[in-house]
């Protein structure tokens, strides 16, 4: 305990007490990577925090620069390691907007339904590892089988389980596998049982209740202020959502609700995650029996150079909107790729609402607003 | 079985009763003696107890969790805790540079003797009572209360904020939850109206406790598993938020010392509740101790059950849920438990 | 979308330029502050583009006129109201010589984490904002990488050489 900083202090107990830094991380198990939070602790009880990461960045932005356009494709999965089919596919959109390609129908559809499936598997991981920061390892095994069903899905798909680079420019990668659109069909009737049992078993939980309901309420006002975005600023009670709002992709043609929760506290927070899984597989569903034939990958040429300019596109993705900015000079390498990560903002709030939370319930809050270090550090 | 045991025993009694003459020995010794026998006996007991106990809750766990749990090593797993422990002794013993050298490394052997003396107190059955008591519970709370201090002992003694957080939690539970546990307890003793535990479990001959006090058997149960800091009270090693709590700092055999420590005090807190509510080693047809450590294990797997079903709790709710619900149910049983008695002792017995 | 040039009608130190508005840096906080007082707009993000040799940034829908040598600074601002969820782009301008910009933190405060970022990175100060730190890179990291002339060292050695002294000084 070298660095006890602050003389002691009577608390309101008249208990004579004295102020301590904890780094709680970057190597820690409730901090899902490597991200640091230091806690000026009063007791159990935290003072301050502040925010430090980093520790993940790879410069990918500056490795962008160095790469041509298609070749950067597979790095953007790396971010968000855990939605990693649905991350290109902002950065495609700025390159099919920056070189004017027109995608086929089909592989809008594919990427609809493998983008939504990844949605799933990561809302899973989401609601899994935040109960399992309350060590119910049982329930987290429910989620996780749930989502071993998707990740076997997407893994026929892609070809593999975490980074899959499957969006690429003018299309995806490959045709959907043969019979694949059927056994999805039984897939999603199975996880859809999965996840009641794992709702029915967690949710209202009475210690779980007692965990989350109120702890660390964000309004819509503060989440709009400090740029929380997707599920976050959706539990605060603004129903934004782009897929509705302003529609890319075909996602216009699809029926579904965008859940909204008012409270804006750790419930909220996880439950939205259910009911907008719910909702991910009535779109993956529509999706399935609307998909078209015909192409799945529009002609790009092999050197490709879209005209100088620039685009900035802004998709759904699992964690709030997440945006790609990038800067073309008219050769085959980007000028600049700038990506707006969801996590990055949505950690912005910890420091002002972490003081006063106990270290229990600091743990629940960081859960509860999903952060993927690797979307965070680029 | 029986009869092999009674042998054995009837054996060892029999070379001990001619050694004092023989060998000239005195009294204290023979005392030292058996004390040494007992010892060597609860210790066997003790590392049987924890390789199958850790066998048994990792198969249950992956029951209750749609998976296999291990199965590779020995017939159905069996020997999967031998091999961890072997791997455990091998491992390097790290300690903190910043350490309290003397309570960091007492810490674990203290848990572990805290454990063997327990096993001692227990009724295995008629004639296999390693030590009799007249103050068996009392003395069995007082010796399982000393946990607490090698807990915090690790805690403080680590000198790591984590450690530390652990231990004061850890203090804070095991006393509090001490309390109604002690209450629900003292019902029992009422109604028996002996503080050894082998009277009490005979006692229980025509009804079984659980019966006639349900509800002390749920207080017993829910302090029990506070005592045991199993979730949803598992506060003192809560690793999403203090790593591994008291033992973060713990490697090697001191790790595996604590480990032991844990799963012994599981068995031997399932026993006390055996002893307490469920008739202790009674039953017919097979032998007693069978029915004991039987009786036990089902306890336990009930407990694990609870264990794996929650989540873990609040600190500050798990403290208002004891100071203000525990135990004014548990002083309030205690109420109707001896009014219940006296009329009882009025009316009924006395119409006999 | 709410229509662009009505927006730069009530913001007197704007221009409309290639579908954005175009400021002085020096006045980011005012025109900000006006953005935010019409109501259902959010600081989503800020954008940073070195532009060393001034070279066009034509955008996609068409070419403008060519800029000078300078940082391009963009706040991108979301706009909340109904109906439409798209991004209003405030531009500026910055020279080489003056990397600086006001912070816009008592504006929203997600521009917190965003400014850091763009200081990290691309070496825009921040003034009148607390503790202006690195936030992806470590703290004692030389240049900002994002910068057209950052000079990629052969090989980074980790750990730094300052932290053997700092450890042989007992430090933390």
């Amino acid at each position: 305990m070298g660095d006890n900083l602050d003389g002691a202090n009577l608390n309101s107990d008249g208990f004579e007490t004295q102020e301590f830094i904890l780094n709680l991380g970057p190597q820690h198990p409730s901090t899902h990577g490597v991200y640091r939070a230091r806690l000026i602790m009063d007791g159990e009880t935290v003072v301050s925090a502040e925010n430090k990461v980093g520790y993940l960045h790879r410069g990918m932005e500056k490795m962008a620069e160095g790469l041509t356009f298609s070749q950067f494709t597979p790095y953007t999965s790396r971010f968000d390691y855990c939605a990693g089919a649905l991350q290109p596919w902002a950065y495609v959109i700025a390159l099919e907007k920056l070189g004017g390609i027109v995608v086929p129908e089909r592989a809008e559809y594919i990427r609809v339904i493998t983008g939504e499936l990844n949605r799933i598997s990561s809302h899973l991981l989401m609601v899994a590892s935040m109960v399992l920061d309350f060590s119910a390892i049982t329930a987290w095994t429910y989620a996780f089988n749930a989502r071993e069903g998707v990740l076997d899905l997407l893994e026929a798909v892609t070809g593999s389980r975490l980074l899959m680079h499957y969006m690429v420019n003018g299309g995806v990668w490959a045709d959907l596998p043969e019979g694949w659109v059927p056994k999805a069909e039984a897939e999603l009737d199975r996880i859809i049982a999965r996840l009641d049992d794992f709702d029915m078993l967690v949710s209202g939980n009475e210690i779980f209740l007692g965990r989350t309901k109120g702890i660390a309420p964000i309004n819509s006002e503060e989440a709009i202020e400090f740029g929380l975005t997707g599920a976050n600023l959706r539990a605060s009670g603004r129903g934004l959502d782009l897929r509705r709002d302003s529609p890319y992709s075909v996602y216009d043609r699809f029926d579904f609700e965008v859940p909204v929760l008012h409270n804006g506290d750790c419930w909220d927070r996880y439950y939205i995650r259910i009911m907008e899984t719910r909702e991910s597989i009535k779109i993956v569903r529509q999706a399935l029996k609307q998909l078209p034939g015909g192409d799945w990958r529009a002609k790009v040429a092999k050197v490709w150079k879209p005209a100088a300019g620039e685009a900035y596109t802004m998709i759904e993705a699992a964690r709030g909107v997440q945006a790609y900015h990038v800067v073309s000079d008219g050769t085959a390498k980007p000028y600049r790729v700038h990506m707006r990560s969801p996590s990055f903002c949505n950690i912005g709030v910890i420091p002002e609402k972490a003081p006063g939370l106990t270290l229990q319930d600091f743990i629940s809050f960081i859960a509860s607003l999903d952060f993927v270090l690797g979307d965070i550090d680029r | 079985m029986t009869e092999f045991l009674t042998t054995v025993f009837n054996l060892i009694q029999g070379i001990l009763g001619v050694a004092p003459t023989t060998l000239a020995l005195a009294l204290p010794w023979m005392d030292i003696f058996w004390a040494f026998v007992y010892f060597v006996g609860a210790v066997i007991l003790l590392i049987i107890n924890v390789i199958m106990l850790i066998w048994i809750e990792r198969r249950a766990a992956g029951f209750f969790q749609e998976r296999v749990g291990p199965n590779r090593v020995g017939p159905f797993g069996l020997l999967q805790t031998v091999n961890d422990t072997i791997k455990l002794l091998g491992k390097e013993w790290i300690m903190p540079a910043s350490a309290d050298r003397m309570v960091f490394l007492i810490a674990p052997l203290l848990v572990v003797t805290v454990a063997v003396t327990m096993y001692g107190l227990l009724p295995y059955g008629p004639g296999i009572t390693p030590v009799t008591l007249n103050v068996g519970i009392l003395f069995f709370l007082a010796v399982s209360s000393t946990n607490t201090i090698a807990v915090l002992m690790a805690g403080w003694g680590s000198n790591n904020k984590y450690s530390l957080l652990g231990g004061m939690r850890t203090v804070a539970q095991i006393i509090s939850y001490e309390i109604p546990m002690a209450l629900s307890i003292i019902g029992i003793v009422m109604l028996s109206g002996s503080l050894d535990l082998g009277e009490i479990a005979r006692s229980q001959s025509h009804v079984w406790y659980v019966f006639i006090q349900p509800v002390a058997f749920v207080i017993f149960t829910i302090s029990a598993l506070a005592e045991l800091t199993k979730s949803p009270f598992d506060m003192t090693e809560a690793e999403q938020e203090f790593v591994a709590g008291y033992h973060t700092e713990y490697s090697g055999i001191r790790f595996t010392l604590f480990f032991m420590g844990e799963y012994a005090n599981l068995f031997s807190m399932a026993a006390l509740g055996v002893v307490l509510f469920f008739g202790g080693a009674s039953g017919p047809w097979l032998p007693p101790w069978m029915w004991f450590i039987g009786k036990t294990y089902v306890f336990i797997l009930f407990l694990l059950w609870i264990r794996w079903t929650f989540l873990r709790i609040r600190v500050d709710k798990m403290m208002k849920f004891n100071w203000k619900f525990l135990i004014p149910v548990a002083l309030a049983n205690l109420l109707v438990t001896g009014v219940g008695i006296k009329l009882w002792q009025h009316f009924v017995e006395r119409s006999i | 979308m709410r229509d662009i040039n009505k927006i730069a009608a009530v913001l007197p130190k704007a221009e409309v330029r290639d579908g954005a508005l175009v400021i002085q840096a020096s006045e980011a906080v005012e025109v900000l502050a006006a953005v935010k007082a019409l109501g259902g707009f959010a600081l989503f993000d800020i954008t940073c583009v070195d532009r060393p040799a001034g070279t066009p940034p034509a955008s996609a829908e068409g070419a403008v006129p060519a800029y000078p040598a300078c940082f391009e600074l963009a706040w991108r601002i979301w706009d909340l109201s109904e109906g439409s969820k798209d991004i209003l782009t405030i531009r500026s301008f910055i020279d080489h010589d003056r990397a600086e910009a006001p912070s816009v933190m008592a504006v929203w405060k997600s521009a917190d984490m965003l400014e850091r970022e763009v200081w990290d990175l691309m070496g825009i100060r921040f003034t009148g904002r607390p503790h202006l730190e690195r936030v992806l890179n470590r703290a004692d990291f030389e240049g900002h990488p994002l910068r057209k002339d950052f000079v990629m060292p052969k090989r980074d050695r980790f750990p730094p050489a300052s932290w053997d002294k700092k450890a042989a000084e007992g430090g933390q």
